[in-house]
């Protein structure tokens, strides 16, 4: 099947600044496909590639098999919903979604149709007269929605639509999302910072530093094996602690820190003596949990972080200057340990990842 | 126990000093708009409703200057003549300007754009007098204008470009030009360049984009731009004296006559139907905004 998108070898540059170096992949049929990464790292850059908004100064963009090369915004089969919506404040919710079906001159009764459909998908078949300014920040969100589905596309490209919403609304908006691109099929890619709205809705994410792609995997992948220090610590809570790699293999690595010595697993060569182990906050174990665990030590706690469903602790490793953060789950039943105490802290060996110091980041 | 009663809470008084600093802001402006516009109007209207008879000053109540004025066809022709040359000169600033407006947007260079907007307003730095002589010259029969329609383009009489009502729309229009040019300018800069984006993505070429979203939504500006030019040419006073030759008679050269022959009821009636001219105007574009309403 052919892929809905497909990049080979593209880089961009701004004057001196290479925004995307030499990037390479492709996004299947239907799927949720997400560039995550923080700001400039270049998936912005690579979404306007795809819309047409920006050329590729090397490499070729491919839109469903077909080389982009020569075909402008205008002409392509993707459509955009953009970051502050750019819903246009002088037509009603109903124009706004239609302006894409009367630019391809489809007759007025088909526009009148899929418009209401449309406006039905995204739950706003009420508001279709009102204009943009009448509309809560979730709304207009929805009919930017409306406004580029309803033209049917091969691809739809989203750059950070949630960005502008409160945390509830986003929360909803996101589920709300993937519900509709089961219902509609179509391919999805999409452009956020945000590492929880990328895990919470694709099926395939890139994560993207400094214009390369360091990571392309299934949402699970990169959360449990991150293939670089910068995924490691970009997603999730990781602690990273500096060790000394005592023995390495193409699979795991035998590692000392004070004190403590264990085994973690790698996913790229190790090289040199220092290295860094990233740990998840939450796959520590804390108290009576943490005898059962492979890598066991004990462990001074400094400060006590309560956020309701969890409590964070800040630790310090018995006899080494080692901190580490732990998250445990806040049942209600057990009382948390206070600042001071002294408890058994733990983790399973494949909880953790090891990274060489001199590994280049991107 | 049924708690006591209490007092509904009312807004505390802000302080008399406080209270007093936007008025003292205003009291310079306000005075100067007194004694400079407040007063003289009433001045003013006190003339327009006296009749002027054989070089005397007839001070009682009368509306015969207003009944002259309006039933004369002399004075109709000056209102219709005055309203077509503002006319003529807004439609030109708006076809020449808008075009200008959108170049002096879509240009990318800061250098560029600098200068750009240098030249758009050089006509307001220049004086009035200077500038119209300026264009006499160059718009004469025997001017280069003429000389290139003539020997170049083969015309074969020189064109009248001067001391008739093309002068002075020709120099109203590049005078006035900034102002029709700014206005318009300020709405494209305020215009979310995602908005354009937006239209192209949809699949709108650069015409549709620009009927559809560009030009709707700088319209404002367009207008705000239109109504200045439109009221400064109604009042335009040099530019028809000088480059219409006597032959452009509109109401600031009929009340500089009016007061030239003191006859002071005459200068002021032509002085309010030039106001009235001017807030009709204002009306009518006031109603125009309200359709391209976001």
């Amino acid at each position: 099947m052919t892929p809905d998108v497909e990049f080979r070898s593209v880089s961009k540059v701004f004057g001196d600044f290479l925004a995307v170096d030499d990037i390479s992949f492709s996004v299947p049929q239907g799927s949720f496909f997400s560039l995550l990464g923080p700001s400039g790292c270049g998936k912005t850059t690579t979404l306007r590639m795809t819309s047409g908004f920006e050329w590729p100064d090397r490499g070729e963009v491919l839109i469903a098999g077909r080389d982009m090369q020569n075909v402008p915004a205008y002409a392509r089969s993707t459509n955009m919903v953009f970051q502050r919506w750019a819903l246009f404040p002088h037509m009603t919710v109903a124009q706004n979604v239609a302006f894409g079906l009367e630019v391809d001159r489809r007759p007025r009764a088909e526009i009148n149709k899929r418009v209401g459909e449309a406006l039905e998908l995204v739950g706003l078949s009420e508001f279709s007269t009102r204009k943009p300014r009448q509309l809560s920040g979730g709304q207009m969100q929805r009919v930017a929605l409306a406004r580029a589905l309803v033209k049917q596309p091969k691809v739809l490209l989203l750059d950070e639509p949630l960005g502008a919403l409160d945390l509830k609304l986003r929360m909803q908006m996101q589920l709300e999302l993937k519900r509709i691109q089961r219902e509609v099929g179509t391919t999805f890619m999409y452009v956020t910072h945000d590492q929880s709205e990328a895990l919470t809705m694709s099926d395939r994410i890139a994560v993207m530093n400094k214009g390369r792609i360091d990571q392309l995997d299934t949402p699970q992948a990169i959360y449990d094996r991150p293939a670089t220090r910068f995924v490691a610590s970009f997603i999730g809570n990781a602690n990273l602690i500096p060790v000394e790699i005592l023995e390495s293999s193409d699979t795991d690595a035998k590692v000392s820190a004070g004190g403590l010595q264990f085994n973690v697993p790698i996913t790229q060569r190790l090289t040199g003596n220092g290295g860094i182990v990233s740990l998840r906050f939450e796959r520590i174990r804390i108290g009576p949990d943490a005898k059962k665990q492979q890598v066991k030590a004990d462990a001074t706690v400094r400060d006590v972080i309560f956020s309701g469903s969890s409590i964070t602790y800040v630790m310090k490793l018995a006899g080494g200057d080692i901190d580490l953060t732990v998250e445990a789950p806040h049942d209600g039943t057990s009382s948390p340990y206070s600042v001071g105490e002294t408890v058994a802290v733990g983790w399973d060996g494949s909880a953790a990842t090891a990274f060489s110091d001199e590994q280049n980041d991107g | 126990m049924a708690e006591p009663a209490k007092a509904p809470v009312k807004p505390a008084k802000e302080p008399l000093r406080r209270r007093a600093v936007p008025w003292l802001l205003i009291a310079p402006a306000f005075l100067v708009m007194a004694y400079a516009f407040v007063l003289p109007m009433l001045v003013f209207f006190r003339y327009s409703v006296y009749t002027f008879e054989r070089g005397k000053l007839i001070d009682e109540f009368s509306l015969a200057t207003y009944a002259e004025f309006l039933t004369d066809p002399y004075f109709h022709t000056i209102i219709f003549d005055t309203v077509r040359m503002a006319a003529i000169t807004t439609v030109c600033s708006a076809l020449i300007g808008y075009p200008l407006a959108y170049a002096l947007w879509r240009v990318n260079s800061p250098s560029l754009k600098r200068w750009l907007g240098l030249i758009i307003f050089s006509p307001i730095l220049v004086s009035v007098v200077v500038r119209s002589y300026g264009w006499t010259v160059l718009l004469a029969d025997q001017g280069p204008i003429n000389w290139f329609l003539q020997t170049v383009l083969v015309f074969p009489e020189p064109i009248k470009l001067v001391f008739n009502l093309t002068g002075v729309v020709i120099s109203l229009t590049h005078v006035f030009l900034p102002f029709v040019v700014f206005p318009i300018f300020s709405t494209m800069t305020r215009l979310d360049p995602t908005l354009r984006e937006a239209a192209m993505d949809l699949g709108a070429g650069w015409w549709t984009t620009f009927r559809r979203v560009t030009f709707p939504l700088t319209l404002p500006g367009l207008v705000a731009g239109m109504q200045i030019c439109f009221t400064l040419a109604l009042g335009a006073f040099v530019t028809p004296s000088l480059l219409g030759g006597g032959r452009v008679l509109v109401l600031p050269l009929q009340i500089y006559t009016a007061t030239a022959d003191i006859n002071w009821p005459l200068a002021a009636v032509g002085g309010i139907v030039l106001l009235a001219l001017a807030m009709v105007t204002v009306l009518i574009s006031n109603r125009l905004l309200r359709y391209s309403e976001v």
